[in-house]
């Protein structure tokens, strides 16, 4: 009998403390999400025992705030922020977070509602964009960091109900890195043109230097790549045609700019890698760092990659000529933009991170390490690699009106062209990815 | 007797309880909370949906992607199968001999199990990369001289290659413990009567072994169903597609295109197909297991 309830005991005992194992943490990923409207205050930051801000801006009472961003590249510069931050705010404790995938893990944990309570993110992608819309961010409407960034970046942040729900901060870009010293040795100019651009490749090939570097395996660097220089450099805004595509007024196989764009990069390639299709991203950063190539195609957003791979490396950033008659753009996006999850409890200081952020001096040393063109007004934007990048005129590009499967699945587009090299075939399953994702 | 009998199968039952609770919670209730999300068009993110019935399990059966991603998996998972008990057992039966070092080469061959699988990926990307591009240029062998992720036809096969090659060591271990219950008597009967190796094999040891290649079976066709990290670090889905396993569609549908519900009925379709298949192999296998 003893033995009996010793051992009844014992078993609820140990099943009581795998509960307690298991229900730590409501919200954390892999639960349920969303039973009511209601958000429940984000467990990893601990709830303020007071909070009010007093007439001169000071925020009242302890705080710990998660900062979640999607840079880690960055990593290290906010760090440095962060410490000074706590010299001037030592109340409010800020602890950075920036997993892998970053951008998916953001989206996990607002569908696990597990929100952090600042975030930096890419504003105006479309899985941001929902977001707003469904009232995931506080406006920002009234706060006084928002006159610090140029009044074109704040307008096209403002949604379709009047308030604005991102702080934007920086911009991204892409371009033609290209290694100055080859650029030297074989007497080649910055191409302005199309046919410049095959000249200069031509002028490499023939003084033994790989002209270029793609990394046509890489799911992330393709879409973007094959997006940019597609807006950028054909047409800024083939989605104004969606509309006659799907009344069957139009099609994608009579798109000249497509066609045009698709034999473009055909034709690039015959100066790139043997194999393409098996060289990544990260390959591909290193080849052109370490000088194996002149060229590389990519976003503003690797020019610390280079320098980081090779310090001694000369190299500069230009925009790719235009492939139609339309003007070559920079074909960017909002880069980093901070939002505030609604409900965390831990708002006032997660917008008085925000207005540190903004900062003059702040602002400016964010924008020397970093490196990405800059929107505040206060900032001086002196990375001289991207000078022309910065100097170009910008046009948002399409991770802005296509969504990320959009995008992918447009990449697995072109691989098939890079592959089979047949433009009318690409033509016609474009036409047809085209009609699949915006007719449901 | 059956007053004690029952009492003691309380106590057992009670020991039960915190494992029954756990997996209950976070197996079962997850489960049934996603079959629930799939027969509504909940986006992931957000606060208002609607419940819409079997329509995400109609676009299921009619969607193209679904299908072909499905076969793709299919393919890859019977090939690993295949591939996973013909070598385990080869090199199980040739660790059940008695040679010098067989320590050393068990420690070998079961090395790979303890290795990342995301690290694995990575290395095997270099050497597809760099390696065998330069064995085969310095052999003058073509079909070497190129890196076998980069086409369509080939990719699935730099895949499997890795996968095989981390995942046969614990099913080879599980058939080496099998062969070392065969009875020695009936083997070196078999031997007196003149059954020959193949003989002995077929007719003696793999009934003995069945349980294992059965179990062996079963987790590699549930790990050839769900391969996402090997595709992620080597290939990425491409090139052009080629090797979009099911799990990337189903992680591109509900990450990418925010149709969480309907990757969740996917998802479902998907674990109703590999339990029916499971069910399937289990039952032949079971025929051709000796019972004692």
């Amino acid at each position: 009998m003893k033995r009996k309830l010793l051992m009844s005991g014992l078993a609820i005992l140990a099943g009581l403390s795998l509960a307690a194992c298991a229900g730590g943490g409501g919200g954390s990923s892999g639960t349920t999400a969303l039973e009511t409207n209601q958000t429940e205050p984000n467990q990893a930051a601990s709830v303020a025992e007071t909070s009010s801000v007093t007439g001169d801006g000071e925020l009242e009472g302890t705080y710990e705030i998660e900062f979640f961003h999607c840079k880690p590249e960055d990593f290290e510069l906010y760090e440095t922020l962060i410490a000074k931050f706590h010299e001037s705010y030592p109340n409010i404790k800020v602890t950075q977070t920036c997993p892998s995938e970053p951008n998916k893990a953001f989206v996990t944990r607002v569908a696990s509602n597990d929100m952090p309570d600042l975030a930096g993110v890419t504003v105006l992608s479309s899985q941001i964009v929902e977001m707003m819309d469904e009232g995931i961010f506080i406006p920002l409407d009234d706060q006084v960091f928002l006159s610090r960034a140029n009044d074109a970046s704040v307008a096209q942040l403002y949604r379709e109900d009047g308030h604005i729900y991102a702080m934007p901060i920086t911009i991204n870009g892409f371009g033609v890195y290209y290694n100055l010293d080859y650029f030297e040795q074989v007497g080649a100019d910055v191409p302005v043109t199309l046919d410049e651009f095959i000249n200069v490749c031509e002028k490499l090939k023939t003084a033994g230097i790989q002209p270029i570097v793609f990394c046509d395996k890489d799911p992330t660097k393709l879409p973007q790549q094959v997006d940019r220089l597609y807006i950028g450099s054909a047409d800024h805004s083939p989605w104004d045609k969606y509309d006659k595509i799907l009344s069957g007024e139009y099609s994608m196989i009579d798109d000249k700019a497509l066609r045009a764009t698709a034999e473009a990069y055909l034709k690039i390639r015959e100066y790139g890698q043997s194999d393409t299709l098996a060289t990544s991203g990260d390959q591909a950063i290193s080849d052109f760092a370490m000088g194996n190539a002149a060229m590389m195609i990519d976003g503003t957003w690797s020019a610390n990659a280079y320098a980081k791979q090779n310090p001694d490396l000369n190299y500069s950033c230009f925009i790719f000529p235009a492939i139609t008659d339309v003007e070559a753009c920079n074909a960017g996006a909002y880069d980093t933009g901070y939002v505030v999850p609604e409900g965390t409890g831990n708002e006032a200081a997660a917008l008085k991170f925000i207005d540190f952020l903004t900062g003059e001096d702040i602002a400016q040393e964010f924008c020397d390490g970093d490196m990405n063109l800059n929107v505040l007004k206060s900032v001086n934007y002196g990375v001289e690699v991207l000078k022309q990048i910065n100097d170009a005129t910008f046009t948002l590009s399409g991770s802005t009106e296509w969504s990320s499967a959009f995008r992918s699945d447009q990449a697995v587009l072109f691989q098939k062209l890079f592959m089979d090299k047949d433009v009318d075939s690409f033509l016609r399953e474009y036409d047809a990815l085209v009609i699949n994702y915006y007719s449901e | 007797m059956n007053k004690k009998i029952s009492e003691r199968n309380i106590t057992h039952f009670l020991f039960t309880v915190p494992n029954l609770l756990f997996y209950s919670f976070f197996t079962v209730l997850p489960v049934f909370s996603g079959i629930y999300y799939s027969m509504t068009d909940w986006n992931g993110i957000s606060k208002k949906y609607s419940f819409i019935g079997l329509k995400n399990y109609v676009t299921t059966f009619t969607s193209k992607r679904f299908f072909t991603s499905f076969w793709f998996s299919l393919r890859y998972a019977i090939l690993l199968v295949l591939c996973i008990v013909l070598i385990s057992t080869i090199l199980a039966l040739l660790l059940n001999t008695k040679i010098k070092g067989q320590g050393i080469f068990k420690t070998i061959y079961f090395f790979p199990a303890v290795l990342c699988m995301m690290s694995v990926g990575l290395i095997f990307d270099k050497i597809f990369y760099f390696g065998f591009p330069e064995l085969g240029n310095f052999l003058g062998i073509e079909a070497l001289s190129r890196n076998i992720l980069s086409s369509s036809k080939t990719a699935m096969f730099g895949i499997l290659l890795v996968n095989v090659w981390k995942s046969c060591s614990i099913p080879t271990v599980l058939i080496l413990s099998g062969l070392q219950t065969v009875p020695v008597e009936l083997l070196e009967a078999a031997n007196l009567d003149g059954a020959g190796h193949w003989q002995q094999f077929r007719s003696i040891k793999i009934p003995f072994i069945m349980p294992m290649i059965s179990v062996v079976m079963v987790l590699a066709l549930k790990e050839g169903l769900m391969l996402y990290d090997y595709i992620l670090v080597l290939t990425g889905g491409g090139p052009a597609g080629a090797t979009e396993s099911i799990t990337m569609t189903l992680y591109r549908m509900g990450f990418e295109d925010m149709k969480y519900s309907l990757a969740i009925a996917m998802s479902i379709v998907v674990a109703l197909v590999i339990i029916v298949i499971s069910l399937l192999q289990l039952k032949i296998t079971d025929k051709k297991r000796v019972y004692e």
